[in-house]
């Protein structure tokens, strides 16, 4: 009949504008650690031209680039849901939110898979 | 139709930890989650305490969390959230202390409100020789947010609360645009004065759950946005 539970325990519902708020947020930290890695990786330049070239040619193989696709699929999402928070802060669009996230996560997808086909014709 | 409700329960005199006490029930087809509880405080358990007063969705008084969602329980069907008989989780609202049970201390919440002067402030020096007269597409899109009742169901709903307990909440801030969008009103810049901080207007992030878990259909989202916009405006000497 009793069970204990957590004195901090607070259930949420996930909804739509709560899921493209966490989204923002974790594809924003997301963001933010690529752009450190990526400064580290073009600062190994400064070491010479061999160094530079080494590393590289790591990053050239497929998983990486299929991983570059990814890469652009959360900028273009960042992007877009960041376009619909703008328009809201002008208090435009406000009844469209459901949609105009759904656009984002639409444009997203079709980034990423758009960056798969022309990552698959490199290879 | 046999109504399962998982209730959350804290005993303050017993100084313990909150608990799940499930009570098992048989309620017609129509009860609402609040009559359920009134039932099992009836007939199961008199210890079980909670506020409701209207049993119509005017009074704003059985605002609690049911499976997760803050909605008033004299609105939920029980057998619209839990048609083969599921558990069903009764919470007290988040965000605001819990007295006894499923019973929230509202003294934060009606803080928040009172600080932005929730009534028309008159115009002292000229007063008006008639009566103010309103356009009638302003008195519509105003209706709205008069409708709100206070129940707390936004204040509960917002992550934002939660992360920063000194945040206005939706509820004060889309009561102050509703008077500073009432052309009778001229305490607007006071009130603007006021939101236009940290912890009021700019901590909201277009969450959208004030929004979508409002009892009455009000969108607090769009006042709290127009409020910005209120602001930025005066700041630009576009208005007053």
């Amino acid at each position: 009949m009793y069970k204990p539970v957590d004195a901090q325990f607070q259930a949420r519902a996930m909804r739509t504008g709560t899921a493209a708020w966490l989204l923002q947020r974790l594809s924003g930290i997301f963001l933010t650690i690529y752009l450190i890695t990526h400064i580290i990786v073009i600062g190994t330049s400064v070491r010479g031209e061999d160094s530079f070239d080494d590393l590289l040619s790591t990053f050239d193989k497929a998983p990486f680039l299929v991983l570059d696709a990814g890469l652009l699929g959360i900028v273009a999402f960042h992007a877009v849901n960041g376009l619909r928070l703008i328009l809201f802060d002008f208090a435009i669009g406000l009844r469209y939110q459901k949609v105009l996230f759904w656009a984002a996560f639409v444009v997203a997808v079709g980034v990423f898979v758009g960056s798969l086909i022309a990552v698959r014709n490199l290879l | 139709m046999r109504v399962n409700l998982r209730v959350r329960r804290l005993d303050p005199e017993a100084a313990g930890e909150p608990y799940v006490q499930s009570y098992s029930i048989d309620a017609p087809e129509s009860a609402t989650v609040l009559d359920s509880l009134l039932q099992v405080r009836e007939e199961v358990d008199g210890t079980l305490a909670f506020r409701c007063s209207c049993r119509s969705a005017i009074c704003g008084s059985c605002a609690m969390r049911i499976n997760g969602v803050s909605r008033l329980a004299c609105k939920t069907k029980a057998i619209e959230i839990a048609p083969r008989g599921q558990g069903i989780d009764v919470e007290p609202l988040a965000n605001l202390p819990v007295v006894k049970d499923l019973v929230a201390n509202m003294g934060p919440f009606f803080r928040k409100l009172r600080e932005l002067t929730p009534w028309l402030v008159p115009d002292e020096e000229h007063p008006p020789e008639r009566e103010y007269l309103m356009e009638n597409k302003r008195a519509l899109y105003l209706s709205q947010f008069v409708a709100c009742i206070q129940c707390a169901v936004c204040y509960s709903a917002c992550p934002i609360v939660d992360i920063d307990n000194e945040y206005l909440g939706p509820a004060a801030l889309t009561k102050a645009f509703r008077y500073c969008y009432d052309p009778r009103d001229h305490g607007r810049g006071q009130r603007l004065a006021r939101v236009a901080r940290e912890q009021g207007l700019w901590r909201c992030h277009t969450v959208f759950s004030c929004m979508e878990q409002c009892p009455k259909g009000v969108d607090p989202t769009e006042a709290i946005q127009q409020l910005k916009k209120m602001v930025i405006y005066r700041r630009l000497g576009l208005s007053r």
